[in-house]
């Protein structure tokens, strides 16, 4: 008998809408989509993501989310992003009001009370990890259900603002459908990023990498293998990065990966920048690296400030620092250092001192960027306790400190730039190819 | 921060004030002399990144050995090889490519002025101040081509001359590219009436602007307003 497929009906539309720095997609949206298209409960739900990147006005990112009439839209929201998604929304909820709008992301979870009450035109916020709560939140909502009782969601309700309970994180990571193995992203240029674990060993008062995720949580290495053997061996990929907050998470994790991606490394296809840390990488770690097709990585030590290191539960071995880096130059690994301006407890001197530590440790690299206090970090929890003035609009630049006043934040900020420059600007023919 | 060590490669210096100096007679150090000087040098860098070195006292372009000079520094392998210029020669086709391919990666241009008028007065020279700001985008241009990192800085010597136009030279290096610039007070100029006020807003210029200022030549108690004005992000030591 002949079988004839019927198209299902579309019950709901959902635009899921990425707004990335230039170069950049979003792999968030990629997960939370791929985790909702294996969901039974959402068949007939019908899926578009709008990769749009930072240069796009908000008018043209709400028109192009109206031109496609959704029922439901979501956004992932970073504090880069935040400004335009806030006017976007603006504009199609004005133009559409019957559209469901849902942020997600960690610019808008861990203040999600906040962000209704600022913004009428939100219907709900997904906090903390999306992929069940948003799938569950396309499940009441196709019910006619109370969005306020999907655990992981604060949505308004009768006028007010209510926040379901968190949700328990996800156990398996692997339950996750992954993007790239069920089509729902193409492994591209310049634009694919495995994640091989959720959560960070470190807890640095600044970052919100762990995501309150409190634990590392592993995907499997039978899926980071496919997912890495999927881009890898896609047409025309060259390099792909790894978001893994520390690469190098231990010795037997850095060798499985160097001996997963060497033979990729060896057809010639690279990693982009991975972060690590440095104080802990041998010589032998250097080798696995380069083996995996690492040419470059980046980590701290963001202060040498003792006072800001401790305030930001960082530790500094400044010797340790120092071996890493020249391990890594020396398997012809260039390192990028980083520097950040305005920590609590830093003052001018410290500032200084950092620069010298970091060109005088000539890395390759080095980079001053100023803090930016997020929502739900130790930093913006505790500001005012640790003297911090910020910017409360996104992307929540530090605006003074104890120590450091608005003119010196934006001087050093200058003079920063200016020996990053003057440092990196060198005559070296392994780095000009 | 990164330290340059001067080399001097002749004297009738690089855009004097002629209000201010004699025309000095241009001569050149011999390329043997600096590369002895550089190998010296190399030899003996402790400053972290480097040897870095710049070459300084003659315009760089007029030296009948240029080339051998930037070699010598190459193959005493420095890392950062600097030109103290007026700019002028870069915009000449070819000059900036040619430096570029040498191996020079930092050029330090100097302007007396902020604009046209001023800057080609106080030069003596018509015509320098636009030569150099194409000198600079010639230079920059060269480095987008070649795929080299480069990066351009300033230099201005402060003199009661100059002093009113500083605000304006770095304005004019800032919108050129310079990430730096230096402003060297000359010994007749430290003590000049209303310094102080136009240190400081040159020094603000360049920090709207994005271009950290730095000062030289002065006491420490005589530097403006922040302690940190006083650093510069490339330190100079000046080989004998």
């Amino acid at each position: 008998m002949t079988r004839i497929s019927v198209p299902r009906p579309v019950r709901l539309k959902t635009v899921l809408v990425g707004v990335s720095s230039p170069g950049y997609r979003s792999l968030a949206l990629g997960y939370v989509r791929a985790y909702a298209q294996a969901d039974p409960r959402l068949s007939g739900v019908a899926f578009t993501t709008l990769e749009l990147d930072t240069t796009v006005d908000p008018w043209w990112i709400a028109y192009r989310v109206l031109e496609l009439e959704p029922d439901l839209v979501g956004f992932s929201v970073v504090c880069w992003n935040a400004r335009a998604v806030y006017q976007a929304v603006r504009l199609i909820a004005a133009a559409r009001p019957e559209t469901v709008i849902v942020l997600g992301g960690p610019e808008v979870g861990p203040i999600a009370d906040q962000v209704l009450a600022q913004h009428p035109a939100v219907s709900a916020v997904v906090r903390g990890e999306g992929e069940a709560t948003f799938a569950d939140l396309l499940a009441a909502h196709l019910k006619g259900s109370d969005l306020t009782r999907v655990e992981g969601v604060t949505a308004r309700k009768e006028g007010r603002i209510v926040t379901a309970p968190d949700r328990r994180l996800i156990t398996e990571l692997d339950d996750i459908p992954s993007p790239y193995l069920t089509g729902v992203l193409s492994p591209a240029e310049g634009t694919s990023y495995i994640e091989g674990y959720r959560g960070c060993p470190h807890s640095c008062a600044y970052c919100y990498e762990g995501k309150g995720y409190g634990r590392v949580r592993r995907f499997s290495d039978e899926r980071v293998a496919a997912e890495i053997e999927a881009i890898a061996s896609a047409p025309g990929v060259q390099a792909f990065s790894f978001i893994d907050p520390v690469f190098n998470l231990t010795r037997e994790r850095l060798r499985w990966l160097s001996d997963t991606l060497a033979p990729y490394a060896a057809r010639g296809v690279s990693l982009h920048t991975v972060e690590v840390d440095i104080e802990r990488l041998t010589a032998e770690d250097a080798v696995l690296l380069y083996r995996a097709g690492v040419r470059s990585v980046e980590t701290g030590p963001q202060s040498v400030g003792e006072l800001a290191l401790a305030t930001c539960r960082r530790s500094f071995d400044r010797d340790a620092f120092l071996r890493g880096i020249a391990a890594c130059r020396a398997s012809g690994i260039s390192v990028e250092c980083d520097l950040i301006v305005g920590l609590p407890g830093d003052t001018i001197d410290d500032v200084l001192a950092g620069i010298d530590f970091v060109i005088a440790a000539d890395p390759g690299i080095v980079q001053l960027s100023t803090l930016h206090v997020l929502p739900g970090t130790d930093l913006w929890q505790h500001a005012q306790e640790y003297g911090l003035v910020f910017d409360p609009e996104p992307p929540h630049e530090i605006v003074a400190t104890r120590d450091l006043t608005f003119s010196d934040l934006r001087r050093l900020e200058v003079l920063g730039r200016a020996a990053s420059e003057l440092y990196r600007a060198r005559l070296e023919p392994s780095t000009e190819q | 921060m990164i330290e340059f060590v001067e080399v001097e490669i002749g004297k009738g210096s690089v855009a004097p004030c002629v209000l201010c100096t004699l025309a000095a007679e241009r001569s050149f150090v011999s390329s043997d002399v600096v590369t002895r000087a550089i190998t010296h040098l190399a030899d003996s860098w402790k400053h972290g990144p480097g040897p870095n070195v710049r070459f300084v006292g003659v315009e760089p372009f007029t030296h009948p050995e240029l080339p051998a000079l930037v070699l010598a520094a190459v193959e005493a392998h420095c890392e950062r090889i600097c030109l103290r210029t007026d700019g002028g020669a870069l915009s000449v086709p070819g000059n900036a490519d040619g430096v570029i391919a040498a191996g020079v990666r930092h050029l330090q241009v100097v302007l007396l002025g902020g604009d046209a008028a001023t800057h080609d007065r106080l030069t003596g020279r018509p015509g320098l101040f636009d030569a150099a700001l194409e000198g600079m985008a010639a230079f920059s241009q060269a480095a987008r081509k070649a795929h080299v990192r480069t990066v351009v800085t300033g230099f201005v010597p402060v003199c009661s001359h100059t002093m009113s136009s500083l605000p304006a030279a770095v304005a004019a290096l800032a919108a050129a590219g310079a990430v730096a610039v230096e402003l060297a007070v000359t010994s007749s100029a430290v003590s000049a009436v209303g310094l102080d006020g136009w240190l400081a807003a040159a020094i603000d210029t360049g920090m709207v602007n994005g271009t950290w200022v730095s000062v030289s030549g002065l006491p420490a108690e005589k530097i403006p307003r922040s302690v940190i004005h006083a650093l510069a992000p490339a330190r100079t030591a000046v080989h004998s």
